[in-house]
């Protein structure tokens, strides 16, 4: 049992290793495809756009969506289908539970003192008398409400650029800044070294239906309305990250310019 | 070192319990002169009603009423301006009509079917803040039934003659204005502006409304 552990614990180094290496290559390898000639204003659209390997990530994307056709969307549609609202909320609420840990830790990291400590009082809170964190009583009791961190957003905050937009696999939109979070989450998580592997499974992909469960109209209605669902998808996940970051503050707003004038007439 | 972490912890403190103690009261509190939030507020109520209509109209006569409200809440102008960008001096007058003529029915269609794929939902006003430039940004939350995050809708608003008008909706920090931009702008890189066009008659031409929460009609 004990070597059986350990191994399983040095493959999990192995592989977050290797999604580290992956990114290093991918950015080295897009540091060379931005370097041929443009001029300053395409440089700068280029910069605003920043996804210098859209062709790739556009074939990934198409993969990614088709597994989501067959597969993961059906699969959310019909755990809504089975499983009544109650229960999915419940089911939901136990699995963010989970994410405090990893979420009070990146408060920390940060200097958020205070989310910190909500983070924590949460955790504590709903663990117990939220019964496994099944019922947000710190939110709907104390007020505490809930909010998420990650290690990407940690790099952020502590100066690091997202650098090229990456889409992944499986886990969609990202940029090696997020996959180097998404890798040292994991590390990062307790969860990681008290469930077995099956329970691990189980939460990784319990989450996954849950999450898709909650978006299946707002993501159809998303695809329906764009003229470039690609593209669309990439500002969605930049834009939303970026307000992450800020912790739901308001951004510095781009200015954008009033037409009073009707230039037909 | 101590000493600071002391004191930006103890303002973190003071922050936050200022501002958990604030919130609950309620925006009514807090200055709110030129009207913005009553506005919104007036704009959201009038979408609810519409919504509430779900059981018993069709998504086209739901579509009609959100497009109502756009041409009298929203600066269209403004925003089919920007969202089209550096392409609009490059176009020619019959590509800027043909734009023109079809981007109200897509930003309808857009806003129409967003909130359409809302169901029980509640919407409450959180705060009204002037940036900078001297918009001012209503924020909302809607409270979403299934136990998720509620989400956090701000709109960005401006007076034009006299008249508050909506320019962007941001979505959870996803500015409206912004991904359409660049949505525009990557269609019109690579297929044109007549590709372009040709793309926002064949949004328009997707059927809409059997979403798959709408099977009990």
């Amino acid at each position: 049992m004990r070597v059986g552990e350990t191994w399983r614990l040095r493959n999990g180094l192995k592989a977050g290793w290797r999604a580290v290496l992956v990114v290093a290559v991918i950015g080295t390898l897009s540091a060379c495809a931005s370097t041929k000639e443009q001029t300053p204003e395409e440089a700068a659209e280029a910069a605003e756009i920043n996804d210098p390997i859209e062709g790739v990530n556009r074939v990934v994307f198409e993969i990614n969506r088709t597994f989501d056709e067959v597969l993961l969307k059906p699969v959310a549609i019909m755990y809504r289908g089975i499983v009544p609202e109650f229960g999915r909320e419940r089911i939901s609420n136990a699995l963010d539970n989970l994410g405090e840990p990893v979420t009070f830790a990146n408060d920390l990291l940060q200097g958020e003192f205070e989310r910190a400590g909500i983070s924590l009082a949460r955790f504590a809170l709903n663990s117990t008398l939220g019964f496994f964190g099944m019922f947000d009583v710190a939110a709907e009791g104390v007020g505490l409400e809930k909010h998420k961190e990650d290690f990407g957003q940690t790099l952020a905050v502590w100066g690091l650029g997202e650098g090229p937009y990456l889409m992944l696999p499986v886990f969609g939109p990202s940029n090696p800044r997020d996959v180097v979070g998404l890798v040292a989450d994991i590390f990062m998580d307790p969860f990681t070294y008290i469930f077995d592997s099956g329970t691990r499974n189980v939460r990784f992909l319990t989450t996954a239906v849950s999450e898709r469960s909650k978006y299946i109209e707002e993501l159809e209605s998303v695809e329906k309305t764009s003229v470039d669902f690609y593209a669309a998808l990439r500002n969605l996940y930049r834009e939303n990250r970026d307000a992450s970051i800020r912790n739901g503050l308001l951004p510095e707003a781009e200015p954008i310019p009033s037409i009073e004038i009707d230039e037909e007439e | 070192m101590i000493a600071r972490f002391t004191r930006r912890s103890l303002t973190a403190w003071l922050v936050g319990t200022f501002v958990l103690v604030t919130i609950p009261l309620g925006f009514g509190t807090r200055a709110d002169d030129s009207g913005a939030g009553a506005f919104i507020n007036t704009l959201g109520s009038r979408a609810v009603e519409i919504l509430k209509t779900k059981g018993t109209s069709t998504f086209e006569q739901r579509e009609a009423q959100f497009k109502e409200l756009l041409v009298e809440g929203f600066h269209i102008k403004t925003i089919s301006r920007f969202v089209i960008g550096k392409y609009w001096k490059q176009a020619t007058d019959v590509q800027k009509k043909a734009y023109d003529d079809i981007f109200l029915a897509f930003i309808t269609r857009v806003y129409a079917s967003r909130f359409d794929a809302y169901n029980g939902e509640t919407f409450e006003l959180v705060e009204t803040i002037k940036d900078a430039g001297g918009d001012e940004w209503v924020r909302t939350r809607i409270k979403r039934p299934d136990g998720g995050q509620a989400i956090a809708v701000d709109y960005r608003v401006r007076p034009f003659e006299g008249q508050i008008k909506v320019i962007d909706v941001v979505v959870e920090g996803i500015s409206m204005l912004n991904t359409h931009r660049v949505e525009f702008a990557s269609v019109v890189n690579k297929r044109g502006f007549d590709g372009l066009i040709e793309e926002l008659h064949a949004r328009l031409d997707q059927p809409v409304g059997k979403a798959a929460s709408q099977t009990g009609g």
